[in-house]
């Protein structure tokens, strides 16, 4: 077997014991890695509708093959667990300097499970694996966290996911960070972390995995550093921020929380190039990245200067656009407070949205408000509100349970005016824009989601020449479905790999590229088709999950602003509708029954038999 | 026969006529960069590929007679 070690580190907190447990090659060849083996995992290990904040639930961290080699892009790891945010399957994926050292260290997958009885980190340094004490760094923010265990450890390679405060108070925006620049951000995934009192998970690694040709390897690994370097230079200069500007101008962005349609002087101000020299922005690349999308900026809020990771497009979007905060300093703030806390920034934007959009209706109370003034555009008020729900105190307390409970609470009309699919915020792309968005984000497993398929990308000219003529037309309903479906199950692929899709998309490499890569390292011969069908079989591995957990078709659902069609602006007159039958073409592409539960056949074509079982009898 | 050349997406607005393709008579033997220099010398925010049929080719391929030419914008938002 090459490419892979084969070996599954499962480390039982509640029992503080590990072992480590082979995985046969025919599963890796099947799965890949990443989010199909995690998903795999998931499903056969944890009872259906398992509490996911409970010692029950697993929190599973994978990587996959192009981690065996100093390969472009695979800075990437998964995280896969039941979400708390959502109750669904998730899985969210980070970057850092933190994957390739755990396939040094000699495995392929961890999976966590259990709860210890006080604060821990789990230390895994080739064979050693420590379940240590975390008492100390209990409280400390996500970047001193990280510092803290480097210092104890005695070595500043090592390099610790781990969760800040806000995974520690249990918050169902808590993200996983790594670096404090690289977010496993939707979805509660921190959260599941604090449930178990497992603080970070610190890796080093020396141990080589054998590799097919590793000659080869090195030498397609080196050629296409080279080519994205090259490809990347626009995007290296200015990172996602170069995004806002051309995505304004297709009516992408959201806007004043999806009530508005176009943004122009505002996107300009948040976007590249202002956003580069406004706050001296410089690349932070990952590991093995030859884009370096990651921002260091500097910015000034509140009378003093600071140094802080920069926000990328999707906090741009959803605490800049979405809020009509033009203030770049501002939104800065907000998304370090975010950051060094470890929550979720999208969805933090989007609660804030609604906060305003509630205020301006009068359907807040004066107890709940107190004296702010919850303005549009008001960058103090981002930022503060960002606090309150960072703390969960004050407006924060609403989102305990996401945006859904906080709209129950809030009561009046305000569950018909949020905006997410499963309980999760949408994310920065509108599928009015593009409608093929409007079904990804309905049917991706873990709610609404743009890394499950980035159909928005293909109005900006994104397209996989080996799978299709040319991108869809982003207005026709007819398009949207097949849209979805492509995309949906390449981005799955990535995450399965564990793979950063900037590379694709802004570093020029192509999917049969990536294909003699991956030959090189493990000598299995794939084609593109071959990624494609792995990251649909992926894909409904996941809906398995949820599926078998009572989710059907009224769970892939069209929030009431998408229905609604601008007057105005690039996208005047469209909207993704009718929303039902985009959902009867996505079915039938994905050979799911009308109520969107895979069938036992295609199951069976997809190699995945074994999971009939898994299939509702009704 | 003449070159053809689709731009896509964000990269539209830069080509030269109407319709799907830009239709050139008398590239062949040209190098698509030399070729677009001029007609892209506006577009400073976006990197861009070649692909030619399907497959990615560098920037300084020579045209040859028949090509269908792709050019793919690089962004693709968060």
């Amino acid at each position: 077997m090459f490419g892979y070690w084969g070996k599954l580190l499962r480390v039982n907190l509640t029992n503080q014991t590990y072992k480590v447990e082979e995985i046969p090659e025919v599963t890796l060849k099947k799965f890949l890695g990443g989010a199909a083996l995690g998903a795999k995992v998931l499903l056969e290990e944890t009872a259906p509708n398992v509490e996911p904040l409970s010692p029950e639930n697993k929190v599973i961290f994978a990587v996959g093959p192009l981690q065996a080699v100093s390969f472009p892009g695979n800075g990437k790891w998964s995280v896969i667990t039941k979400g708390p945010l959502t109750g669904t399957y998730l899985d969210s994926a980070g970057t850092g300097h933190w994957a390739p050292y755990l396939k040094k260290a000699g495995y392929d997958l961890l999976v966590i499970e259990g709860k210890a009885e006080k604060p821990v980190y789990l230390y895994i340094n080739d064979d050693v694996v420590e379940i240590k004490d975390a008492t100390q760094l209990w409280g400390q923010d996500t970047v001193s966290t990280s510092q803290m265990i480097k210092e104890e450890l005695g070595d500043r390679r090592i390099n610790a996911l781990n969760i800040g405060p806000a995974g520690e108070n249990l918050s169902p925006v808590a993200c996983i960070t790594c670096d404090g620049h690289s977010f496993a951000g939707r979805g509660g995934a921190g959260a599941v972390m604090g449930s178990k009192n497992l603080k970070a998970v610190a890796v080093w690694g020396t141990k080589q995995v054998p590799v097919h040709d590793k000659e080869k390897a090195s030498e397609i690994s080196k050629k296409l550093f080279k080519s994205a370097y090259e490809n990347g230079k626009y995007f290296r200069e200015h990172g996602t921020a170069c995004a806002i500007v051309p995505l304004n101008e297709l009516g992408d962005v959201p806007v004043k929380y999806w009530r508005d349609d176009v943004w122009t002087e505002g996107s300009a101000k948040i976007g590249a190039p202002r956003y580069t020299e406004y706050l001296k922005a410089k690349p932070k690349p990952c590991i093995n990245c030859p884009l370096g999308c990651h921002r260091h900026v500097h910015f000034e809020y509140d009378g003093e200067k600071k140094e802080a990771n920069g926000p990328e497009y999707e906090t741009l979007g959803m605490m800049g656009a979405s809020l009509l905060v033009e203030d770049l300093d501002a939104i800065c703030m907000a998304n370090d407070l975010c950051n060094k806390n470890g929550v979720d920034t999208v969805s933090t934007g989007a609660f804030i949205g609604f906060l305003m959009e509630c205020y301006e209706l009068g359907w807040l109370t004066k107890e709940q408000i107190g004296d702010l003034e919850l303005k549009w555009g008001d960058g103090d008020v981002l930022v503060e509100l960002t606090r309150q729900i960072i703390n969960m105190e004050g407006l924060g307390k609403l989102f305990k349970n996401g945006i859904r409970g906080a709209a129950a609470e809030i009561g009046h009309e305000a569950e018909k005016i949020i905006v997410e699919v499963k309980g999760l915020d949408y994310p920065a792309h509108d599928p009015r824009a593009t409608f093929g968005v409007a079904v990804n984000y309905a049917t991706s497993p873990r709610g609404a989601c743009h890394e499950r398929g980035n159909v928005h990308a293909g109005s900006l000219g994104l397209y996989y020449p080996e799978l299709q003529d040319a991108p869809a037309d982003r207005f026709s309903v007819d398009q949207a479905a097949q849209a979805a479906y492509l995309h949906q199950s390449i981005s799955t692929f990535y995450n399965t790999l564990t793979f950063c899709k900037f590379m694709i998309g802004d570093g020029g490499i192509t999917l049969s590229e990536l294909c003699e890569g991956l030959e090189a390292i493990t000598g299995w011969k794939l084609e593109a088709k071959d990624l494609f069908r792995v990251g649909e079989a992926a894909f409904t591995l996941q809906r398995l999950i949820n599926v078998r957990d009572g989710l059907d078709r009224k769970d892939d659902s069209l929030p009431e602003k998408m229905k609604m069609a601008a007057l105005v602006g690039p996208r005047a007159g469209e909207a993704p509708t009718p929303h039902e039958k985009i959902l009867d073409d996505y079915y039938k592409l994905r050979g799911w029954n009308e109520k969107g539960v895979p069938t036992a056949e295609k199951l069976k074509e997809l190699e995945l038999e074994e999971y009939v079982s898994f299939i509702p009898a009704k | 026969m003449p070159v053809k050349i689709r731009f896509l997406g964000v990269l539209k607005k830069y080509q030269p006529g109407e319709g799907e393709y830009w239709v050139v008579s008398d590239a062949v033997g040209t190098k698509v960069s030399d070729l677009l220099n001029k007609v892209l010398a506006e577009e400073k925010m976006v990197g861009y590929i070649v692909i030619v049929g399907s497959v990615r080719k560098e920037k300084d391929y020579v045209l040859q007679e028949g090509d269908v030419v792709t050019l793919m914008p690089l962004i693709t938002g968060g």
